[in-house]
């Protein structure tokens, strides 16, 4: 025997409960590993966003404009897509490379959602990133009754020729190469297809206006966009994507600080939990202990057995609830957040930190009471 | 070797133990009789230098036992004291072996050893091929010979035994106070607390509680 036999031979002998312990840290832990994972993969998502799209300038409606970031179309304001017309008369029309009217609508396929993008032959000019298999596209763009996937949409709906969208079927032209972009999870389909499916001819939710180099380095992205402007009529503006991207950004912050909050909580919880854990641990065991002091055990080394216990529960814990919990958004983050979530390494120590410190703070008390209990009154108990 | 001087003990206005004086040499085997209730346990509790006398004093080996702080008092337990109590107490996460090899890892003897000496202890009452068993799956009388291996262990001068019988059946029970008094025919000091007439009389010397007075 030595003292460490104490704790783990109880551990193996009675596993249930040990699970138990376990149990209770890797829950904190894991929400905290999945929510932290979680943000930096949207975090990234969203920088990279603002570095593709930096010198772009995105037409939209005053009143409620489509939510580029979420995809949910809901009630969004619509606009005509003969703007295009307003936008090309700007003074410095020659900066503009692109301008590509845009209608997304959100169809069930199968048991997947599937946000479907109607875009015209424009687009191209716009996207000189999308390429299928390595190559820039030369006839696969989609044309009448045809659909252009993007690399995780079409990964979600597995293989097939076509798909249904509310019942009539769309040719899959091709599948485009990964992009790192919102368009990986999309679906793109000829605007006028889409306008006919939905029964809004002529309407677009927003137009994607790409200017060229040139404009970035001797003029400001914002003067265009103020150009762009006072051409529209009352019911649009025009907004420089980097203004959206930041807005995006304290979004973020703001998604940030609410996980913050939840997942201290759930470490709270995590330790509450594993100290009524240990107290009744303590409790059963009252009888060994006090057998323990009978036959001269010191009440330190009792002390130590129990902070010892917690330690070990709260090293398991920790590191299991790592790999649960980069599990956890890994699987679930594609789907919240629409983006690949990487493992971030570097939380393993953080993680085994942090439960450390909980599995030794839940039984500070648990021992305490252990250390000081009354051998006679220990030992009359049944 | 162990000597009680005027022992009383009040729990509030009862008188558990009555001015109590006892003397027993090393080497002798004492029962003490008395009915439930009577203050068997408190007696041999208090002789342990687990609970102090409300009066008097216990003497074992020339020291003054409630004289020592609680941690030398531990370790002084742990030298000198073998226990055996009637509902065995023993660890049941640890199997036989392990059991007993806990007062010599608290001797602070090293761990090929422990095992070694347990062995040999659980061998001497007939556990030899039950070392690795957990207590939950021995028979009540073999796990009180553990608990007798166990209260071996540290080559104790002096076997508390409270009521180690008494959960047993009366073959059993002969056959545990056979082992017992085996060990005082080796030279060990016994002091056996009981309710049972029978296995009192194993005893060289009886005395009886009477109104709480020790006769
Ligand atoms: N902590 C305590 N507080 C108050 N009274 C107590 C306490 N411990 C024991 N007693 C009382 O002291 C008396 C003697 O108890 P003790 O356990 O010593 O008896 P016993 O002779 O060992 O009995 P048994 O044969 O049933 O084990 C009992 O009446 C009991 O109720
Ligand atoms: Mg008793």
């Amino acid at each position: 025997m030595k003292l460490m036999d104490f704790i783990t031979k109880e551990m193996i002998r009675r596993k249930r409960g040990a699970v138990a312990g376990v149990l209770c840290v890797l829950l904190g832990i894991s929400i905290f590993v999945a929510t932290q994972t979680t943000n930096k993969a949207l975090y990234d998502k969203t920088k990279e966003q603002l570095l593709r799209f930096g010198a772009n300038i995105i037409v939209q409606s005053k009143g409620e404009p489509f939510d580029i970031y979420s995809g949910s179309v809901g009630s969004a304001a619509l606009l005509p897509e003969i703007y295009t017309q307003e936008i090309q008369s700007i003074e410095h029309s020659k900066m503009l490379i692109a301008i590509s009217p845009k209608l997304y609508e959100r169809f069930k396929v199968g048991t997947q959602s599937l946000l479907v993008v109607g875009i015209t032959p424009d687009e191209r000019k716009a996207k000189p990133w999308w390429l299928i298999n390595n190559d820039p596209i030369v006839n696969q763009f989609p044309e009448n009754k045809e659909v252009l996937l993007g690399q995780y949409a079409a990964r979600r709906l597995g293989s097939s020729s076509h798909i249904e969208l509310n019942g009539e079927r769309f040719a899959i032209t091709a599948v485009l190469d990964e992009t790192g972009s919102p368009d990986d999870f999309m679906a793109f389909v000829p605007l006028k297809s889409l306008q006919s499916l939905t029964h809004k001819q002529g309407m677009v939710n927003l137009f994607e206006v790409s200017t060229s180099c040139i404009a970035c380095k001797t003029m400001n992205v914002n003067e265009i966009a103020k150009e762009i402007d006072k051409m529209l009529h009352g019911d649009a503006q025009a907004l420089p994507m980097k203004q959206i991207a930041e807005a995006q950004m304290a979004t973020l912050t703001k998604v940030e600080q609410f996980t913050r909050i939840i997942y201290i909580v759930v470490l709270c919880l995590g330790a509450f939990l594993l100290m009524n854990h240990m107290s009744s641990s303590v409790a059963n065991q009252k009888r060994d202990i006090g057998m323990l002091l009978a036959m001269g055990m010191e009440s330190p080394k009792i002390h130590r057995i129990f902070i010892l216990k917690g330690v070990i529960l709260g090293l398991i814990g920790g590191f299991a609830g790592y790999f649960v919990g980069t599990g956890i958004s890994m699987v679930l983050g594609p789907q919240i957040a629409e983006t690949k979530v990487a493992p971030i390494v570097y939380l393993l120590p953080y993680s085994i930190g942090i439960a450390l410190v909980i599995g030794a703070i839940s039984s500070i008390l648990p021992a305490r009471k252990a250390a000081t209990l009354d051998p006679i009154e220990a030992l009359r108990e049944v | 070797m162990i000597e009680l001087r005027n022992v009383t003990k009040k729990y509030g206005d009862m008188e558990v133990v009555k001015t109590a004086n006892l003397c027993v040499e090393k080497g002798d085997f004492v029962s003490v009789l008395g009915p439930s209730g009577s203050g068997k346990t408190t007696l041999l509790n208090i002789i342990a230098g687990l609970l102090s006398p409300t009066r008097g004093e216990v003497i074992v080996d020339g020291v003054s036992l409630y004289g020592l702080s609680l941690r030398k008092r531990a370790v002084f337990r742990r030298k000198k004291f073998g226990f055996i109590f009637q509902t065995f107490n023993l660890i049941p996460y640890l199997t036989t072996v392990e059991n007993v090899e806990v007062p010599l890892y608290l001797a602070g003897i090293y761990k090929k050893k422990q095992k070694m000496i347990a062995s040999e202890l659980l061998e001497k009452v007939g556990l030899k091929d039950k070392l690795n068993r957990l207590p939950s799956q021995l028979s009540v009388g073999e796990q009180q010979r553990v608990a007798i291996a166990r209260a071996l262990a540290n080559n104790p001068q002096v076997i508390l035994a409270d009521e180690p019988t008494g959960n047993l059946d009366s073959k059993t029970g002969k056959e545990v106070i056979t082992y017992i008094r085996r060990l005082n025919e080796d030279g060990g000091t016994v002091l056996l607390v009981t309710h049972d007439r029978e296995m009192a009389s194993f005893a060289r010397r009886e005395i009886k509680i009477v109104d709480r007075r020790l006769l």
